[in-house]
């Protein structure tokens, strides 16, 4: 059985031509198609160097793969329903559009909504969206099949380490210097993520999530979810719930895209698929981010002291611009270096240091470089984080400046050595995380 | 498919990443910049490759979606380049409608801000965006990627731009840094333009935070440069085996020549390139494989300096083709170049306008043909953007000023002067002096100044002919106004000297009557004085007595006050040293008797000076 090749699609008809070399001309439609293969007793069609199984071609992807329907036309729908309840921009804009039949077809409109998704989802996940729609717009070929596919897949990871981050955050934060009781199988799994060489795989993040679901619940006395809308996603947690599907989804079109054994079909299902996720991860249009990129401490004689935050909101609209750092002059301190992550006022926040950390801050530059921690080098202990905005990884390690006897003073005279303690405290952060939250041994940081 | 893999005086751009070598370090520094702020400064010599290093070098570190660059050059006015440039990012058709002007379908809601109504207020005002930030947000909303704004040549807003112009591109960096939208600007200058920048650095304090110098190309990136050429898969030039790094340090030592510069301009590189692969293949379409060989490098010879021999050689080529002086080629190119040396990008019409008239004029169409023929020589660039003819390369515009005669010079001093006026507006305009037309008129037939220019060079003639003819009438009028004078002070002078003479004779009258008086009281006098001589004389001897005493105790006082601190510090040393106490009492009975002495000293000298 051999295939038919299409030649050309334009706007109302498709040019085929057979293995005989016959050509065919049909009108734009999947029944149209479908027909022709089905009299021509053929199953495959061939376009763009790819073949397609016409079993799999329905009306959703059939759009994508003529061009008629646009990448993240769907998602764009999707997402802005999904936050609708959550989000007053996108509830405004469902209301302006709501007498507009298939507004999403209209790409001046459609594009408005990509807009309020991309400003609305939290930081970092909302700069990734806004990319995939970069991504959605450029012209028709195999490297932006391979792109929107990668992309996608890269903000389910992200969104699954920026909720696990919160967990573990939020639970180092609470436990302290106490311990959870592990079985040998919960310390094995959290201990992967902290001792791991490599990235994760989104079904090792999703058994993890299961986990640190589960031990908040377990102990609800003393730990609270970072996410007060926790309750409706833990039970999609189960296995075989709808969230796990869909992680297992994301795994077959990994394993896809490692092969190069990808198509459009393929795009249209991690379309379908990204939609479904944030189905379940909406609520994190509810919180913001913001990197502290300095401290300040004012107190006039006989007067309560005051500290001066100066901060950056993370997101699309972030700016490098020294004038684009927020100040907050309040009576609350705040940690040094952190991330927050927050609802409304960063006051009530957690701190997702050291796993999403931001490298400009330490290095004390303006602008935000945030990076996640992906792994671990299990020789030398030193950390491998990624930079999100290009999938770059910075390596940190201790260098060990401060030692036994050391005039701290003295080191802190000079700006390159605040700069290699500051990366230094991220491993020392990182190990102290880890011993509380595996039950281990504590770090002693009384030298620095 | 294979390549030839020079770029010759082009910039590198995005599509050459794959030749484009040597400036990994710059490279690396730029594009961590690029998180660390949102305006950038890249600067160096000209010729250094600052452009190349932007366009290909820190455009392929992104990829395309992270990627969407808008080249602004100042063309006829960089705020105008800039709207142009920005219109054409944005396309037709796309993105938000301006407010009200859609009548067709209620869409104007699209140009709010919806993030800003969260609060669910109903009737939160709609924001009203400026053109140049609905333009940005058109184009964000048309692709959705991070936008660079890379300001290349940025010198010629401070070498062909007006104030204003420029007041008004500090403003608009201004709001551009503002915008909601993830927009990043890249500046681009020429070193020595930097102190122009020292406004625009008030305005926008960022300006220089992050900045990074180009240098030229020193003997190590020469042989990456060439050494990667050469291994480049699909290259065709090949270097001869064993032999790329005595080829790599011999390109190098021929174009720095005698000059022994511890770098190279790029332009040369690449010219010089160019040759030795001409040399080596003959292939003017350069499409056969070359090896380069050390004996291919010597056949050279001494090439002298690369860039002006390949321009003569083009000049002298063009001149032959059209039967004309190779003078006539050089006044074709010459408008493109300003009287510093650097490019200046011009309209067919501008050069039109400046090209030479009267007996030197050029035919239209040896104009024509020669700018052709300079494009297909890739000496001049015609850009659509701008509709622009210009020099390839600042390191030409150099070659080509540097040939210029002093007549040349001369005419384009003239032009300048007189641009420098035409350019401002008519209420801030100042006419010419009647200095600055003496240089100017001798030249008005070699050139063709616009209408506006001769009006205003003809104005300023009238104006300097009426200030003459004023000045006539006021020194005639002064010149009366002095005879007058002169006249009056005649006079004066004649009664003065009759009043005198009188004077004269009532004196000699006076005079002899005080002779007889004078005698007889001098004589009175005499007697007087020598009486009371005596007695002062006296007087003195007393004083300088008394004196001379108080001196004497106050030299006492001194030496005894020296003595007593002598004492102390014997005291002090002693007690220091735990001495006996009858040391110790003899040192303080001295201390004690030299403060008597001083006080009974003292109070002598009191009497002495009553």
């Amino acid at each position: 059985m051999s295939n038919f090749i299409i030649k050309n699609i334009g706007s109302d008809r498709i040019t085929l031509a057979g293995a005989d070399g016959t050509v065919v001309e049909i009108q734009n439609q999947l029944s149209e198609l479908k027909t022709l293969l089905q009299n021509q007793q053929v199953q495959n069609v061939q376009y763009a160097d790819k073949i397609y199984n016409i079993e799999h071609i329905d009306e959703a992807n059939f759009g994508m793969l003529t061009g008629k329907k646009p990448f993240n036309e769907h998602l764009t729908k999707a997402l802005i329903e999904h936050i609708q309840n959550d989000c007053g921009a996108a509830r405004k804009f469902l209301e302006r559009v709501a007498a507009i039949p298939e507004w999403e077809a209209q790409s001046n409109i459609s594009d408005k909504a990509k807009e309020v998704i991309a400003y609305s989802f939290i930081g970092p996940i909302g700069t990734q969206l806004s990319k995939l729609m970069a991504i959605g717009k450029e012209g028709f070929s195999d490297e932006k099949q391979r792109k929107y596919l990668e992309k996608c897949l890269f903000i389910v990871k992200k969104t699954l380490d920026l909720v696990t981050f919160a967990f573990l955050s939020t639970g180092w934060d609470l436990l302290k210097n106490q311990s959870l009781p592990l079985t040998a199988a919960q310390k094995q799994l959290l201990q992967q993520r902290f001792d791991t060489a490599f990235e994760p795989s989104i079904s090792d993040q999703f058994r993890l999530l299961q986990l640190l679901s589960d031990l908040f619940a377990a102990h609800a006395d003393r730990l609270i979810p970072p996410f007060s809308e926790w309750s409706k996603v833990a039970p999609q947690l189960r296995d075989d719930s709808a969230l796990h599907q869909n992680t297992k989804q994301w795994k077959a079109l990994g394993t896809k895209l490692d092969k190069a054994q990808y198509d459009v079909l393929d795009c249209a299902e991690a379309e379908r698929c990204l939609a479904d996720f944030f189905g379940h991860f909406y609520f994190l249009v509810n919180y913001q981010m913001a990197s502290i990129k300095h401290i300040g401490y004012h107190q006039s004689r006989n007067t309560d002291p005051r500290f001066l935050h100066r901060y950056l909101a993370l997101g699309i609209d972030s700016k490098a611009n020294i004038d684009a750092e927020k100040v907050n002059f309040i009576p609350e301190p705040v940690t040094t270096d952190a991330v927050l992550l927050y609802r409304g006022d960063y006051k009530i926040h957690t701190n997702l240091f050291p796993f999403v950390i931001d490298f400009n801050a330490l290095q004390f530059e303006h602008g935000a470089k945030i990076c996640f921690f992906q792994s671990k080098n299990l020789t030398d202990g030193s950390l491998e984080y990624l930079f999100l905005e290009n999938n770059t990884l910075e390596y940190i390690e201790k260098k060990g400046l401060v030692q036994q006897g050391s005039d701290l003073n003295d080191l802190l005279l000079k700006e390159e050595n605040q700069k290699i303690m500051k990366l230094d405290s991220v491993v020392d952060q990182f190990n102290a995380a880890r011993a509380c939250l595996l039950a281990e041994i504590s770090v002693d940081f009384s030298d620095l | 498919m294979q390549r030839y893999p020079f770029k010759f005086l082009d910039a590198y751009t995005r599509e050459d990443g794959d030749i484009f070598f040597g400036r990994t370090e710059e490279i690396d520094n730029l594009y961590l910049m690029v998180f660390q702020s949102d305006l950038i400064m890249v600067y160096g010599a000209s010729g250094t490759g600052k452009t190349s290093l932007i366009q290909c070098g820190l455009a392929n570190r992104f990829q395309s979606h992270d990627w969407l660059a808008v080249n602004v050059r100042r063309g006829g006015n960089i705020n105008e380049s800039l709207e142009k440039a920005l219109q054409d990012a944005e396309g037709d058709g796309a993105g938000i409608p301006a407010k009200g002007t859609n009548p067709m379908t209620d869409l104007d809601w699209l140009d709010e801000d919806l993030s800003d109504a969260t609060t669910d207020a109903p009737q939160a005002a709609p924001q009203h965006l400026t053109p140049l930030a609905r333009s940005l947000k058109n184009i964000y909303l048309r692709h959705f990627k991070p936008l660079y704004l890379i300001f290349d040549q940025f010198e010629e807003l401070y070498i062909l731009g007006t104030r204003d112009e420029q007041q008004q591109f500090i403003r608009t960096v201004r709001e551009i840094l503002n915008v909601k939208q993830p927009v990043k600007i890249l500046i681009s200058i020429r070193e020595e333009y930097l102190g122009y920048l020292h406004e625009f650095e008030k305005a926008v304090p960022e300006l220089l935070r992050k900045k990074l110098r180009v240098e030229p190309m020193h003997l190590d990136k020469v042989k990456t440069v060439i050494q990667s050429i050469g291994a480049l898969p699909d290259s065709i030039v090949r270097l001869r085996a064993g032999e790329e790094d005595a080829l790599s340090e011999g390109i190098f030592e021929k174009i720095r020549g005698d000059e022994k510069t511890l770098g190279i301009q790029l332009p040369y590189l690449q010219v010089f390139l160019d040759k030795l692969y001409l040399q080596t293949t003959g292939d003017e379409q350069r499409q056969a494989k070359a090896v380069f060989t050390l004996d291919a490098l010597r056949q050279l010879g001494d090439i002298g300096d690369v860039l002006r021999n390949f321009l003569d050689e083009q000049v002298l080529q063009i001149a032959r083709q059209y039967q004309q002086p190779p003078d006539a080629v050089w006044r074709v190119l010459s408008p493109f170049v300003t009287l510093d040396g650097t490019k200046e990008p011009l309209t067919a019409e501008q050069l039109q306008q400046r090209l030479p008239t009267g007996h030197h004029a050029l035919g239209p169409d040896f104009v024509q043909n020669t700018l052709n023929d300079l494009q297909n020589r890739r000496i001049l660039r015609y850009s659509e953007q701008n509709q622009r003819y210009e020099i390839a390369h600042d390191t030409l515009a150099k070659q080509i000023h540097a040939k210029r005669s002093d007549e040349e010079i001369a005419i384009l001093e003239v032009q300048r002067l007189v641009k420098s006026q035409s350019t401002l507006k008519a209420d801030v305009r100042e006419y010419f002096t009647e200095k600055q037309l003496l240089f100017i008129e001798p030249y008005l037939n070699r050139f063709r100044p616009e209408a506006e220019e001769q009006q205003w060079i003809a104005e300023s003639r009238a104006r300097v002919e009426a200030q003459k003819a004023a000045a006539a009438r006021e020194a005639a009028a002064e010149k009366a106004r002095i005879q007058l004078e002169a006249q009056r002070e005649k006079q004066r002078a004649e009664e003065a000297e009759r009043l005198q003479k009188r004077a004269e004779q009532g004196q000699k009258r006076a005079r002899l009557f005080s002779i007889v008086a004078g005698v007889v009281a001098a004589a009175a006098i005499v007697l007087g004085i020598v009486a009371y001589w005596q007695q002062q004389q006296a007087r003195q001897a007393a004083r300088e007595a008394r004196i001379s005493l108080i001196q004497s105790y106050q030299s006492d006082i001194v030496r005894f006050e020296g003595e007593i601190n002598t004492a102390k510090r014997n005291l002090k040393s002693l007690q220091q040293y735990k001495a006996g106490q009858d040391v110790i009492n003899v040192e303080t009975l001295e201390i004690d008797s030299l403060t008597q002495l001083i006080k009974t000293l003292k109070v002598q000298i009191k009497q002495l000076e009553q």
